[in-house]
């Protein structure tokens, strides 16, 4: 029986306009999209091999460049918008980076950036869960108001069966066009010849297929709800589009807001005292030591060793409030996610950043390996400088490395974001379930 | 009438809904096989609350509808294996073709090995043309529609058939051509029960008519009797009289 049910609201779905159209616009915005992401990946990939060759010299002012993500092509995030350059001297730790890779070729691309943010996130999270929406406001709703529902359940048909067959009809073609969609990205992504995926990438891919699948079941277990609730098909499309509205575009914004204001944070000129306050017990010695070594002749090894010290120690004082500063930022997000808990745009955000290394916990994550870098290689390469300065000539640059996200991690990081989704689309069935059973179907 | 034909039972129903109107007051009916029993009655008489009884679609307030002998409210999925429903306007699946439409309330109504010239058959049987066979359904007139929605009463092959005003807004072509296959359906042996406000019909068709006022079933004649009475009188002076006293 429900397998009857099944195919026939499959074959009434593949026959619909709605779907047809809607299947149309993914595949060309996600193919779309993607081509331009792969140019613009190309670009920026050229760039940084470009630039990290050109710096290599400089002991001094070490530059390290964050490298694009190759994932970046399918879920830009916040890959291009968080800077990728950071200038490394005795003086400072980058508490963010700066700029781009020089002013070349793919800065002049940024044109394409209006649709640069358009990839194949942008896809799922706003035009396929609108489709969802579209495909599923009259699955309940336009069979009762139109009659069919009554000449079905005329039958010796179980009301669960019928909304059984509903649910996984509607869950089989919404997850066939995210497999068509995501597939041809992908295979796009794949005969480029200057893209080649790692088999962690291929997971962390189908780890961003599963989240997109589960955000956008979460969206057809709403409309389900709902176009079981509503007699009429028009009444129930108006809820759902505000209700996505509301979902995908205000309320995120909405805890954002929320969060800044509770979460008050230091301005730059109060950041800026705090440093100068961290490193007050030492000022004075510093003042005196830099007079001596840079004015008056004193080059003693002693002098310029605790010159150099005290450099690093006020770069170090100064990284520390840096730091607080950005555990009150990470405080201030986290509570800006938990506000949006309830919004699977959120949560689906979360994950595919988190799977594609192109949100802020892997740029956190290049960060602390930034500081890292400075504490054990480039400060061991500075103090040569004043110990053996022939050793320094000779020496090279520390090469730079950070600890990428393993797959595994990243996929328990995200654990509660699928929980919630998976939590919120059981619900809502349950709710259409039951409602269902009550419905008055006269 | 033996009592092994009783196909459709209205034992002592009443239906008070949530906002206290009383839409059906302890009607009592029978209909057997190979019989046509027409309810007429105005609008908010009680006719289709009859129907969605039979059909479980609301549950009585007091009272039991049986089909076959079976307690609906007790075993809806039993009962309705042996029921057919048409409804005043047959809406079907608009983007499927009549074929597939027929083929899917086939199955749902137990009948899942028909071949394609069964159902050719059946639509044939209801003098749907031919090239409409396989037509998308969203092109039917009212009249096609109708006679697709008695194609999938027949196709279940059940012992009863409820039809909820069905000839109500068919010209009247179509709604003689819609009576004649009820007749046929009537010599099957199938118990039908029709509400409607086609005074003349009823009369034509009905073994027995019943009047309906105010949820109440005022009247009950059998077509021997209508004989010797004038049923558009009869039905007239009801609609005209003082309302019931509750």
């Amino acid at each position: 029986m429900i397998g009857t049910i099944v195919k026939r609201e499959i074959l009434d779905y593949l026959k619909s306009a709605k779907f047809q159209i809607g299947l149309v616009v993914t595949l060309v915005i996600a193919v779309v999209a993607t081509a331009i992401n792969i140019q613009d990946f190309k670009l920026r990939q050229q760039d940084y091999t470009a630039a990290r060759e050109e710096m290599k010299g400089n002991k001094y002012e070490v530059l390290i460049y964050r490298p694009p993500q190759v994932l970046s092509v399918l879920v830009q995030g916040k890959d291009r918008v968080l800077g990728s350059k950071a200038s490394l001297t005795t003086l400072t730790i980058p508490d963010r980076l700066t700029g781009y890779m020089g002013s070349r070729g793919a800065e002049r691309q940024r044109s394409l950036s209006g649709f640069g943010s358009v990839d194949f996130a942008f896809v799922v999270r706003v035009i396929l869960s609108l489709m969802v929406v579209f495909l599923a406001y009259n699955a309940v709703s336009e069979e009762k108001s139109f009659g069919t529902l009554k000449l079905a359940l005329a039958n010796p048909v179980p009301r669960h069966h019928l909304l059984l067959g509903k649910g996984l009809a509607g869950l089989a073609i919404v997850l066939g066009s995210l497999f068509i969609a995501s597939t041809a990205s992908v295979l796009l992504m794949l005969v480029q010849p200057f893209i080649v995926l790692a088999g962690s990438d291929v997971m962390r891919i189908l780890n961003l297929v599963a989240a997109s699948a589960l955000y956008l079941i979460a969206f057809y277990a709403l409309s389900l709800f709902v176009s079981v609730l509503v007699n009429r098909p028009s009444t129930a499309l108006m809820i759902l589009l505000q209700l996505w509205i509301i979902l995908v575009v205000i309320y995120p914004h909405l805890g954002v807001d929320i969060a800044e204001n509770f979460f008050r944070l230091p301005g730059d000129r109060e950041l800026s005292a705090m440093k100068q306050a961290a490193f007050q017990p030492y000022e004075a010695e510093f003042n005196k030591v830099r007079d001596a070594y840079r004015y008056k002749g004193d080059r003693s090894p002693e002098t310029g060793r605790r010159y150099f010290e005290l450099q690093a120690l006020e770069s170090q004082k100064s990284h520390e409030v840096d730091l607080d500063f950005g555990r009150q930022l990470t405080r201030q997000m986290r509570l800006a996610q938990n506000l949006c808990l309830l919004s699977p745009a959120v949560l689906f955000d979360r994950m595919a950043n988190r799977y594609a290394r192109t949100g802020l916990d892997e740029y956190e994550r290049f960060m602390q390996g930034l500081a890292r870098y400075w504490q054990t290689k480039y400060l061991g390469l500075q103090k040569l400088r004043y110990e053996d300065l022939k050793a320094y000539q000779k020496a090279e640059v520390p090469a730079f490395d950070y600890p990428t996200e393993r797959t595994a991690e990243a996929w328990i990081a995200t654990i509660p974001q699928g929980l919630i989704l998976c939590l919120m689309s059981l619900i809502l069935f349950v709710l259409a379930y039951a409602a269902f059973l009550k419905k008055d179907v006269r | 009438m033996s009592k092994q034909n009783l196909i459709l039972k209205a034992d002592d129903l009443s239906k008070r809904y949530e906002d206290g109107v009383l839409a059906l007051d302890h009607l009592n009916l029978e209909v057997r096989a190979g019989e046509v029993y027409c309810l007429l009655g105005a609008n908010c008489a009680g006719k289709t609350t009859a129907i969605n009884l039979f059909l479980n679609f609301i549950p009585p307030t007091t009272g039991t509808c049986y089909i076959n002998g079976i307690d609906v409210t007790k075993d809806p999925l039993e009962a309705k294996k042996y029921v057919a429903f048409v409804s005043e306007n047959v809406m079907l699946y608009g983007n499927f073709t009549a074929r597939q439409n027929l083929d899917f309330f086939a199955k749902l109504g137990g009948k899942t090995a028909l071949s394609k010239d069964a159902y050719y058959q059946v639509m044939r049987r209801v003098s749907l043309q031919e090239k409409a066979f396989e037509q998308r359904v969203k092109t039917f007139s009212k009249g096609m529609r109708q006679k697709l929605g008695i194609s999938i009463a027949i196709i279940k092959d059940a012992p009863a058939i409820l039809l909820d005003e069905p000839t109500s807004g068919l010209d009247p072509k179509a709604a003689e051509e819609f009576l004649e296959i009820l007749q046929e359906l009537k010599s099957e042996g199938k118990a039908i029960f029709m509400s409607t406000h086609d005074i003349f019909r009823a009369k034509e068709i009905g073994d027995r008519v019943g009047i309906m006022k105010e949820g109440r079933l005022v009247l009950e004649r059998t077509r021997e009797e209508l004989q010797f009475e004038d049923l558009i009188k009869i039905y007239i002076d009801y609609m005209k009289s003082e309302p019931l006293t509750a």
